[in-house]
């Protein structure tokens, strides 16, 4: 299996050190563009898709495999195998923050540093000590959305993109590309994110790392932010003041600044 | 500035959100929708006026997604209304640079979808239904040009070729690539037939099903089934709706249905077989085992002792024949009727020790020592005494038969916890090899006993099984070569009195006396009539029962002859045979009791077929006894004896 085709590898950066990005549910490796060039000078950057999203090849999807985010994390390990990474800093948005913990937890002799951008380890509340921020009524309420969106009816999920666009230097392929993701595979993806509960290995994770927690996201609630700086043992928390779950996107420079004032 | 003069009367909710994500302004009509003045809106976050789930995708798909291409629209949103309502809209926005700063905002719109989502969710349903059924809904196109490819497949097309609905929507060949090339080319064939020719309305209702042959790499190769229902189109395009099912399974289950009810079939018509020619072999040899032993009677000719010899090879061949044909028909019943089983508890020692009583004169000609018994007083096996009893036989008759002279052979029972019995019959004979033990139950193998001169049919061990089966036992050897062997009988225990004993052994029909049983008679006349067709029978019940002087024969070729001549001399004993050629026994014999001279007549069935059924038919019926062909001539003589006698006490 060719894992650069499987997860549409992409790297750049004259530094030596690997910083390896994940995105998180429902985009793709293009989300990391206001983010990566910052660190381009300083280190190696190895962008990639999840299996099912973007430009990824969704025949290497397993039902059995991928039906839990530690099948997600097995595909990051086996990047890290196959381009030999070492000493790596981890970048990983949403669900991507936990499956860097889980594959730090399997092969932590490779992993130097973590980014936890909105992390969760678990979006379910379990009253009266954890609130995630979602009852299992919004879980299947978001599978309907999306099924109503576009899994249901078109068997691609593509983006309706009207107008030219802000990005002009996009091809229309990567346009057309761009967070699209293999409907099946989408939906099976949200149920795995939604359903997973991770807080238990949280207190064994021993490698360095960074929570970055946005002061008002409807996601990952900032509560669930310190709940994961509390049990990771070597962490720090940064707080970017704002709205949103996606903080590389609408807080670049915040979000840069954060990453490389924690950063040796 | 107000960017949203102007729309504060349209039916619409706009909004204007600013770069940090918060409400800048909103028309009424938002309001409306949220449930709350649309001043009260302003500073909030956005994605805090959706729904949890709207919020997920709002934050994880729309933002990014506004980020690199600035607009979006008809997406599906649900928003939180104050009053607890969740108003599903269709979303549009655009990013725009906000005009009192360099910074982007947006501009929002969400229009409110009431009909159209009823629609939707009963869509939805349906797909839903169509993609967790078992089995693949699908919508196959042909273009003008030929070309097919499903424009709609369910989601079982993963499981059943391994490709997603996408590929399957941009060629057919996706899934038709995967079929059997002969099965492929039919299918096409299938295809074409159906748009070319026939006019339109025709061909529309033609619904038609394939079998088709699957050979997906790697995987297993499986049958589907395809049931599809064309629809013309113009031009040479045609629209086809159906659906395929995996009938892998149903066919196996099916062939394996059918090899199971043709090898019942064979196996009961073989067993039928072998019961009919075993049936037929027992006329030959009422004649050749009648005739020796009448030839070999003391009183008989003087022969010379060679001529002695070998008429006794000649009754010790039909003997062996006799046997065989016995076990046979044996386990042919076994096999094609459910036997009849009466069991009940039965005290273990004492049908042991009877059993141990019997083998004993063979045990002395072989030189072989019985242990003595060791059974609990006790101890119960819930089985049909009778059938125990011809197991134990046949088992320790085989201990001492293939045992070495001055070997030893021990019967035991044990119980076996509160469940089960145990009875063992360990013998020191050579034992058997492993392989011996594979082959211990195949029906004529005699393992190798066939070249040791001993007897035997290679049946015996055959039914022997099958009738500890029939009673819910199991049977065992624990053998090897040089230390003898050890069968062990497993049978359910049973608990409870012993008074709810056995009913004694059913023997109402007499087989016949053991011989001498009682005085010869002489003296008066004894009238008897036999009716049988066949003349090898005829000739020797005649020298039977020329040994009997006082006998007068008559003899009767069919029914029809029998009643008269038994109505114009009426015998003291009517012998009759079950098949004659215009009538069978049972149905003259009740002719016969219609004429009061006639109605008190003992009458004997004298038959090769003596199955259970005969026999308790017979007994029903008022026979005095059941004679089985072929006849043992002191046997038949013991049985007339004891029938001439009582005849003569009735007066």
């Amino acid at each position: 299996m060719d894992i650069a085709r499987r997860h549409n590898l992409q790297q750049s950066g004259q530094g030596r050190q690997p910083m390896l990005f994940a995105h998180g549910f429902g985009c793709d490796q293009q989300m990391w563009r206001f983010v990566a060039p910052a660190f381009e000078a300083t280190h190696r950057l190895t962008l990639f898709d999840h299996i099912g999203c973007g430009r990824s090849d969704a025949s290497a999807y397993d039902d059995v495999r991928h039906a839990r985010i530690e099948g997600y994390a097995d595909d990051v390990c086996e990047i890290i195998d196959t381009l030999d990474l070492h000493d790596i800093v981890f970048v990983g948005h949403s669900v991507s923050a936990m499956i860097g913990v889980l594959a730090a937890l399997r092969v932590p002799e490779r992993f130097a540093r973590l980014v936890l951008i909105g992390p969760s380890p678990c979006y379910l509340n379990h009253p009266p000590d954890y609130h995630g921020g979602f009852e299992p009524a919004d879980i299947d309420g978001l599978l309907d959305l999306m099924d109503n969106n576009f899994l249901g009816w078109a068997n691609y999920l593509a983006p309706v993109v009207m107008g030219p666009g802000h990005a002009p230097e996009l091809t229309e392929e990567l346009k057309r590309s761009f967070c699209a993701s293999d409907a099946y595979i989408t939906r099976r993806f949200a149920r795995a994110t939604f359903l997973a509960d991770h807080r238990a290995v949280l207190p064994r994770l021993k490698v360095p790392s960074l929570v970055l927690q946005v002061s008002e996201d409807a996601i990952a609630p900032r509560a669930v932010g310190e709940y994961v700086h509390r049990h990771i043992t070597d962490s720090a928390l940064t707080l970017i003041d704002g709205v949103g779950h996606c903080p590389h996107m609408s807080h670049p420079q915040q979000t840069i600044a954060a990453i490389q004032a924690w950063l040796p | 500035m107000n960017r949203l003069a102007g729309t504060i009367e349209l039916p619409c909710g706009v909004a204007v959100v600013d770069e940090g994500g918060r409400v800048r302004q909103a028309n009424a009509a938002l309001g409306r929708l949220l449930g709350q003045p649309a001043a009260d809106l302003v500073s909030l976050p956005f994605d805090s006026l959706l729904a949890p789930a709207a919020a997920v995708l709002y934050q994880s798909y729309l933002l990014p997604l506004l980020r690199l291409h600035g607009e979006v629209g008809e997406f599906e949103l649900v928003l939180k209304s104050a009053d607890g309502a969740r108003p599903s809209v269709l979303f549009y926005a655009a990013v725009r640079p906000l005009a009192d700063g360099c910074d982007d905002g947006m501009d929002v719109v969400v229009v409110p979808v009431r009909e159209r989502r009823r629609v939707a969710d009963e869509l939805l349903r349906v797909k839903r239904a169509a993609d967790l059924a078992p089995g693949m809904m699908f919508q196959l196109v042909r273009s003008p040009q030929g070309q097919l490819r499903f424009a709609y497949v369910s989601q079982a097309v993963r499981a059943l070729y391994g490709v997603s609905a996408e590929a399957a929507a941009a060629d057919a060949q996706a899934v038709l690539g995967q079929l059997h090339p002969e099965d492929a080319a039919r299918l096409q064939a299938r295809l074409a037939a159906s748009g070319a020719g026939a006019p339109a309305a025709e061909w529309a209702n033609e619904a038609w099903t394939e079998l088709l042959r699957v050979q997906r790499p790697g995987a297993a190769p499986a049958w589907h089934e395809m049931h599809a229902a064309p629809q013309p189109g113009r031009d040479g395009t045609g629209v086809w709706h159906g659906f395929v099912a995996d009938a892998t399974l149903r066919l196996q289950l099916a062939a394996e249905r059918a090899e199971h009810q043709s090898a019942e079939a064979q196996a009961r018509a073989r067993s039928e077989l072998l019961a009919r020619i075993s049936h037929e072999f027992r006329t030959p040899l009422n004649a050749i085992i009648g005739f020796s032993q009448l030839l070999t009677r003391p009183d008989a000719d003087a022969l010379s002792p060679r001529q002695r010899q070998q008429l006794q090879t000649i009754a010790g061949a039909g003997a062996s024949l006799l046997h065989l044909v016995n076990d046979v028909l044996e386990l042919s019943a076994l096999d094609s009727t459910p036997t009849e089983l009466h069991c009940s508890a039965v005290p273990l020692r004492p049908l042991l020790a009877q059993a141990l009583a019997l083998v004993e004169p063979q045990a002395v000609e072989a030189g072989v020592t019985l242990a003595p018994l060791q059974c609990d007083d006790a101890l119960q096996a819930l089985a049909d005494a009778q059938r125990l009893g011809q197991v134990l036989a046949n088992l320790l008759s085989n201990a001492v038969k293939y045992n070495v002279r001055g070997g030893q052979v021990a019967l035991q029972a044990t119980a076996h916890g509160a469940e089960q019995v145990c009875i063992t019959i360990a013998d020191s004979g050579p034992g058997f090899t492993p392989e011996q033990q594979a082959r211990l139950y195949e029906p004529f193998n005699r393992l190798g006993a066939e070249r040791s001169g001993r007897p035997g049919t290679g049946l015996g061990l055959v039914i022997t099984r099958n009738l500890v089966k029939l009673m819910g036992g199991a049977i065992g050897l624990h053998s090897e070569v040089g230390r003898g062997a050890c069968f062990s009988v497993t049978l359910p225990q049973a608990t409870g009195s012993a008074g709810l004993a056995p009913s004694p052994p059913r023997q109402a029909l007499a087989d016949g006396g053991s011989p001498a049983a009682a005085e010869v008679p002489s003296g008066r006349d004894f009238d008897v009539l036999y009716v049988e067709d066949d003349e090898v029978n005829t000739v020797l019940m005649q020298a039977i029962l020329a040994l009997r002087p006082a006998v007068r024969l008559q003899l009767a070729a069919d029914a029809t002859t029998a009643l008269a001549q038994a109505l114009r001399r009426p015998p003291a004993l009517l012998l009759v045979d079950l098949h004659l050629p215009d009538a069978d026994g049972f149905t003259l014999v009740q002719r016969m009791r219609t004429h009061a001279v006639l109605a008190r007549v003992p009458v004997v069935l004298v038959s090769a077929a003596t199955g259970a059924g005969e026999r308790e038919r017979a007994e029903r019926e008022g026979f005095v006894a059941c004679w089985a062909k072929p006849l043992d001539v002191a046997q038949t003589l013991a049985a007339l004896d004891s029938l001439m006698a009582a005849a003569t006490a009735r007066g």
